[in-house]
């Protein structure tokens, strides 16, 4: 596949990694020599330096032979500019990065495709969306709905409460057993477990089960203590902030600590809600946040731009007793750091930037795919085909890569899981567990 | 540097307007059998003449309006049709005393309704007929009829319809000016029509229905009779006019939302409007409750005279079926609130404004959450946006200008030897230009001749800073108004 990446920030130079990793042909565009010097020099790509909106750059890069163009500099109008131009040069598929809620709402997508926009991707909106999530569900660390809701992944760190330590996984859970163990994160390493394998105190361990049996997981995993979120506290008012508390439900409440008294007042023109109160100060300013009534917060989400501050600020609210405590890291080294210093979730809107773009790329009908920060790898929806090769035996005998495992199945709406025996029918939709870009392996099993 | 010229013009044209509308009363005496032209034709020769020396001193002026003179305009506009508005009253002999009848003429144009005359049954019909005209035509605003109407204006239209509008901020429905006025007043019309053919309905003749539906949609106050709606005994007429005195309330951009674009579920979110409904159905319950069982009414009366009285004087139209005075004090203490407080900003009502005591109220809240939370950067939200801290400085003047006048009025007319209840309320109505007095030597049904002129000198100049928003009065009687440049 031929990709152009306009824009060699942060986004775009992860995806340029991402894609390099699987042999696409690569052409990243930006205007300033520095920022493509790293990727030149350490990835497979071709970099031209210049204006990504100027017509006979966009030539001169073969826009008319691209499959894909993606437009992520620091601008959305020049995003979507770009994205007009390319397309009406030639390039297949659009991507644009915006910064605005309403042009990401389904009812405008028709509108941007007769622009030449075939998708648009709003990385600050997914990590607030994101954050949300994860505060509706506190106890666990990550909650993955597929297909509406009727298959559902919770990624769980176990403590010694759990019930489920300790036993072979062959015995705890036999084809009979209302949930399915697609995953163990253990230490820096992610295992697709086995009948041996066993379950230890310190784990995160990713579950796979259907909605009804959700309580019993949280019972079987020792989490029945963890209580709601009702005041949350957090910490930068930035874009991620603003996204968050959009979505926030309105049995929370916020308190936002932003310390550019200016953002303030525009995180207050932006956010009309009344369960959010915007606080002019440094979160991490221990004094303020026990006087603003920290002790009684449930969940602590630290989104400024500084990673380093987002870990410690949400050390020191664990020290102060929050039990919830979420960091965005933008620094992808230093994922397994916070991970390894017990921060609850961890966000990253690079990886949700590029989950979305890579989507794209794929030639199965992929209708979802999620990237988990923490155990690096993929979470897909394949959609299966009609004589596709994955239908032709039972799961035991399909010869998967070790890398991957099939979570579930949805079957005429209705969530199923997935263990050696099942056979899967065209027309399903197949939740898969993919190790290290395995995504593309397992693709042709369901063409 | 005042544009004087330009200012001359103006006022020229407005006069001319205003002996038209004098000589249309004449022609309606005429249907009547009235004969007599002195009454209207003197007046009505006064305005012309002086319409044209103004004219002449204005001729070629340059035509740049600057932020004073569209003040200027806007304050000597409403003196010079106050002091023309009440010769009729002098002329045709009905009055004698000229602070009675500039007082009735200012009551008249600012839509408050409170009358001077007594044996209003035997008034000759055209001059009952000037006292609803004057009502009308001031309830939109005067300048603001004539940007709809006169092209002529140019430049200026902008900072005249700032100077008379009324409320925080003036909304726009069209880029032009003369469009968004023309919009309003076609709404105007078109509810001044709906009222008069409902009240025909109603079982008014045609000649109370003309008049009772200019002074209801104005908000204004003044009848055909003396005893006001007391005099047609019906039930129906006192509901049809409840309602329409409550849509008279309702800001006039919202009404344009509501009937012309069909926007309704922004017409239920303003922020305003609540208020407005909250604080009239807080007083109608209150009071339909106080009369019920303290004053045994039935309760469909009760009901009735609690809705009638609130929407009245929260409307600030200030028409009376009964005298509320004999009531128990807390009711008459309910009412004078809802006088004071008023109905929304942008319609033919009087009063504080709902918007500003909705922004005071969220303030106050706000400072009392802030004290608990210092840090907190808190909005105070009209319709979902922040109030700039501007605009609630100029809210915050307003409130003091407001006391101030207030208290300064009632220290006045208590010096002219009123009790300081009546002194009070007196202040209050004139300002809200609702009308109705509370006091015990002048009730709500009361004529105010029996005041001292110079109380009803006092209460006419209220009754213009309330119309005007105290601060298009002021502004000319300030020193750096006519010094720094």
């Amino acid at each position: 596949m031929r990709i152009i990446i306009a824009g060699a920030g942060a986004v775009g130079t992860h995806l340029a990694k991402l894609f390099s990793k699987e042999h696409h042909d690569i052409t990243l565009i930006d205007e300033s020599p520095e920022r493509l010097e790293a990727p030149n020099s350490n990835l497979e790509l071709l970099t031209i330096c210049g204006q990504p909106s100027s017509i006979s750059l966009l030539k001169s890069a073969e826009v008319d032979h691209a499959d894909l163009f993606i437009g992520v500099t620091p601008d959305e109008a020049h995003n979507m500019t770009c994205c007009m131009l390319a397309s009406k040069l030639g390039a297949k598929k659009t991507v644009a990065r915006v910064d605005n809620y309403e042009y990401t709402l389904p009812a405008n997508r028709d509108f941007f495709k007769t622009v030449g926009i075939d998708s648009i991707v709003y990385p600050e909106m997914l990590a607030g969306k994101e954050i949300m999530h994860n505060l509706k569900h506190s106890w666990v660390r990550q909650w993955l709905e597929f297909q509406g809701g009727s298959l559902i992944m919770l990624g769980i760190k176990l403590r010694a409460s759990a019930q489920v330590l300790n036993i072979p996984l062959r015995i705890l859970c036999g084809p009979e057993a209302p949930y399915h163990i697609v995953a163990i994160k253990r230490h820096a390493e992610t295992i697709i477990p086995h009948g041996n394998d066993i379950l230890y105190s310190g784990d995160i361990v990713y579950f796979m089960t259907t909605p009804p049996y959700v309580p019993f997981i949280r019972e079987i995993a020792g989490k029945e203590d963890y209580p709601e979120v009702k005041q949350l506290f957090m910490m930068g008012g930035g874009h991620t902030a603003e996204q968050a508390l959009q979505n926030m439900p309105d049995s929370m409440h916020a308190k936002v600590f932003e310390a550019d008294a200016h953002r303030c007042e525009q995180l207050n023109e932006c956010v009309k809600r009344n369960n959010a109160m915007i606080l002019h100060g440094d979160g991490r300013d221990p004094d303020l946040l026990v006087d603003e009534g920290i002790r009684n917060a449930q969940a602590f989400v630290a989104v400024t731009n500084n990673a380093e501050a987002n870990i410690l600020a949400c050390l020191s609210a664990k020290r102060l007793g929050v039990r919830k405590t979420v960091a965005m890291v933008e620094n992808l080294d230093y994922i397994g750091m916070a991970e390894s210093l017990d921060i609850g979730t961890i966000i990253n809107k690079k990886t949700f930037a590029a989950s979305h773009i890579y989507q794209m790329t794929l030639k199965a009908d992929v209708t979802t795919i999620k990237t988990l920060t923490v155990a690096n790898a993929d979470v897909a929806e394949f959609v299966v085909r009609e004589g596709a090769r994955i239908t032709r035996k039972p799961v035991k005998d399909l010869d998967l890569p070790p890398t991957v495992t099939l979570g579930g199945l949805v079957r005429d709406g209705k969530g199923y899981l997935v263990n050696g025996l099942t056979q899967i029918q065209g027309g399903d939709t197949v939740v898969a567990f993919c190790l290290e870009n395995a995504v593309k392996r397992i693709e042709k099993y369901f063409n | 540097m005042l544009n004087t010229k330009l200012i001359a013009r103006i006022l020229g044209s407005l006069l001319f307007l205003e002996a038209l509308l004098l000589l249309l009363c004449y022609g309606v005496g005429l249907l009547y059998d009235e004969r007599n032209p002195a009454p209207f034709g003197i007046p009505a020769l006064a305005a012309a003449l002086l319409g044209i020396a103004l004219k002449l001193a204005g001729h070629k002026a340059e035509n740049r309006m600057s932020r004073r003179d569209g003040y200027l305009v806007v304050s000597l506009t409403w003196l010079a049709y106050t002091f023309i508005g009440m010769l009729p009253f002098l002329v045709s002999g009905v009055e004698t005393r000229v602070a009675a009848a500039f007082f009735e003429a200012m009551s008249g144009f600012t839509t408050t309704g409170s009358s001077v005359l007594t044996g209003i049954d035997s008034l000759p019909r055209s001059i009952l007929f000037w006292r609803s005209l004057m009502h009308w035509f001031g309830g939109m605003g005067i300048v603001f009829f004539t940007i709809a109407v006169l092209p002529t204006m140019g430049a200026g239209d902008q900072k005249l319809f700032s100077a008379e509008a009324t409320g925080l901020k003036t909304e726009k429905l069209h880029p032009r000016i003369s469009t968004t006025a023309r919009w309003l007043w076609s709404v105007y019309l078109l509810l001044t029509g709906t009222c008069c053919a409902a009240y025909y309905l109603g079982g008014m003749n045609l000649f109370d229905a003309v008049n009772h539906s200019l002074s209801t949609i104005a908000t204004g106050g003044f009848s055909t009779h003396q005893d006001s709606f007391a005099w047609f005994h019906s039930p129906t007429l006192e509901y049809v006019a409840t309602l329409f005195m409550f849509i008279s309330g309702i800001n006039f951009t919202l009404l344009y939302l509501f009937l012309i674009k069909r926007r309704w579920r922004d017409v239920f979110r303003d922020s305003e409007l609540r208020c407005f409904v909250c604080l009239a159905a807080v007083s109608i319950v209150f009071i339909t409750l106080v009369l019920h069982f303290h004053e045994g009414l039935p309760l469909e009366t009760s009901f009735r005279y609690a809705a009638f009285n609130t929407v009245s004087l929260q409307s600030t139209t200030g028409i009376t079926v009964s005298d509320f005075t004999l009531w128990h004090p807390t009711a008459w203490m309910m009412l004078l609130f809802v006088t004071a407080v008023g109905a929304c900003a942008g319609s033919t009502a009087g009063g504080i404004k709902c918007v500003r005591v909705a922004t005071a109220y969220k303030t106050m809240a706000n400072e009392l959450r802030h004290i608990l939370h210092p840090r907190a950067m808190l909005p105070v939200r009209i319709n979902g946006n922040i109030v700039s801290e501007n605009v609630g400085h100029t809210i915050f003047s307003f409130f003091v200008a407001y006391f101030l006048l207030i208290f300064v009025g009632t220290i006045l007319m208590a010096a002219m030897g009123l009790p300081v209840l009546d002194s009070l309320s007196a202040c209050v109505t004139s300002f809200s230009n609702a009308g109705p007095a509370f006091g015990h030597v002048l009730g709500p049904l009361d004529a105010w001749s029996i005041l001292p002129d110079g109380a009803l000198w006092l209460n006419a100049m209220l009754m213009l800073a309330g119309r005007l928003e105290i601060f298009s009065l002021l502004l000319p009687f300030t020193v750096s108004f006519w010094r720094d440049n």
